[in-house]
């Protein structure tokens, strides 16, 4: 989609367009923000449907509520909250849902770490990307978010920051911290 | 020695070494780093644990990357927001489809594909529809119910200057069993919201086996040739106005599903 001077539209060109019920900036919005946020979704909820309910209901809580965004943070970053907050949302209400009509789990980590792993080479990426998402589904939700925000969502420390309300000492710890538990977590079995 | 059984002061460049291997130190901090990481070899391994799991592990990430959900996916998303937001399409007037004019080589030839071979799936239907209509006369046969609702939807102008839209598309009553069609109308036939403004769009209610969301043809994708109302062999065909544009939609009839 281009502008009419032949440019991409700006983020603000299209929040002002779907303002008016323009559905191509609609669609131009979703395509250019709608990998990121469901990677976030995704990587805090490992379920699809799941995570597409999250980026819908993160863009519809957006873009419903233009009227707050006053341009202190990025788009991107004010989105990606509202779809993280949303997954997490989600996360709490998936766990509730599970323990009442599920047997109780009391899973530790050694359950879930295959004590005999197969051999690196026979891991696909599928495999290493199951693991990395249960592992991720360990940490504390703190902890989670950060990662999750960091690497998959492509945020700086100064905008995680200032997204959550803390500071970067703060992102700093709470990053370091999971890496060495997912370090832990998945042993060496899928990492060198 | 771990980051947790150190000093305040150690455990400070540990945390930092997150910072560090994220690229998100200053000049100073990283070279106030460097020295401390010369002096202390514990910390090497630790960096190491970081490095693995930062960003800039391009290799790592790449074999832990999220799938994509499929276009379809993304389509019933785009649908809802729109719903909830009340956004609607702009139609191009000149175009007769919001199709971006810029429509990429490949999806180009992919239409010209689909057209080709839809035609050819016509061609036959309408030859074996034709023998067929000489024994047994039929009804004007109509697209399956549900593919009409989800892609014809309501017209929005009945004063149609075409002598045929989808609905009243000549179908082959028997031999045309899951054979590719090309129904045309024009933009005052038929109203498809899921045409957005992009070089894809997906009908759903539609079968294309092995493909889920195609290029909706424009006048500049395909020729039309001036056809009469009657063919000589009796059969309804596609008119087009002046200036109207058509938009081509290959869709695949399962007489049994159609309504008769």
């Amino acid at each position: 989609m281009l502008s009419s001077n032949g440019r991409s539209p700006s983020d603000d060109e299209l929040l002002a367009g779907v303002a008016g019920g323009d559905m191509n900036c609609l669609e131009e919005l979703l395509r250019r923000y709608r990998s990121v946020a469901y990677r976030v979704a995704y990587r805090l909820l490992s379920h699809e449907a799941d995570a597409l309910d999250a980026v819908q209901e993160g863009f519809l809580k957006v873009l419903t509520n233009l009227q707050r965004f006053r341009g202190e943070s990025t788009f991107k970053s004010w989105l990606l909250r509202v779809v993280s907050n949303a997954a997490l949302d989600i996360g709490r209400q998936r766990q509730l849902t599970e323990s009442r009509f599920s047997s109780p789990l009391s899973l530790t980590e050694q359950d879930w770490i295959d004590p005999s792993p197969a051999p690196e080479s026979d891991l696909d990426r599928s495999d290493l990307r199951q693991q990395l998402d249960h592992a991720v589904s360990s940490l504390p939700e703190h902890q989670r978010l950060v990662f999750v925000l960091h690497a998959d969502g492509g945020l700086s420390y100064r905008e995680i920051a200032d997204m959550l309300g803390i500071s970067i000492g703060t992102v700093m710890s709470r990053l370091f911290y999971a890496r060495q538990r997912l370090k832990t977590l998945l042993a060496d079995q899928v990492l060198r | 020695m771990t980051p947790d059984h150190v000093s305040p002061r150690e455990g400070v460049s540990y945390l930092r070494l997150a910072a560090y291997a994220d690229g998100e130190l200053d000049t100073a901090s990283r070279q106030a780093l460097e020295q401390w990481l010369a002096c202390c070899p514990d910390a090497e391994e630790v960096l190491r644990d970081q490095q693995r799991f930062s960003p800039g592990n391009v290799e790592f990430w790449s074999q832990v990357a999220v799938p994509e959900p499929s276009a379809a996916a993304w389509y019933r998303v785009l649908r809802t927001l729109a719903d909830r937001l009340g956004c609607r399409p702009e139609f191009s007037a000149a175009a007769g489809t919001n199709l971006h004019p810029r429509t990429n080589s490949a999806i180009r030839k992919l239409v010209a594909g689909l057209v080709a071979a839809a035609a050819a799936g016509l061609m036959i239907s309408l030859g074996l529809w034709g023998i067929r209509s000489q024994q047994t006369p039929t009804d004007s046969p109509k697209l399956p119910a549900h593919a009409l609702e989800s892609v014809v939807g309501t017209p929005r102008d009945s004063r149609s200057t075409t002598a045929t839209g989808p609905a009243a598309l000549p179908r082959p009553a028997e031999p045309a069993t899951a054979m590719a069609v090309l129904p045309m109308a024009t933009a005052e036939d038929v109203w498809i919201e899921s045409v957005c403004g992009k070089t894809t769009a997906i009908l759903p209610g539609l079968e294309l086996p092995g493909i889920d969301n195609f290029s909706l043809a424009t006048r500049t994708d395909v020729q039309l040739e001036p056809f009469q109302p009657e063919t000589k062999s009796g059969h309804r065909a596609v008119l087009t106005g002046d200036g109207a544009s058509p938009i081509v939609i290959v869709a695949v009839l399962d007489p049994a599903n159609s309504e008769r």
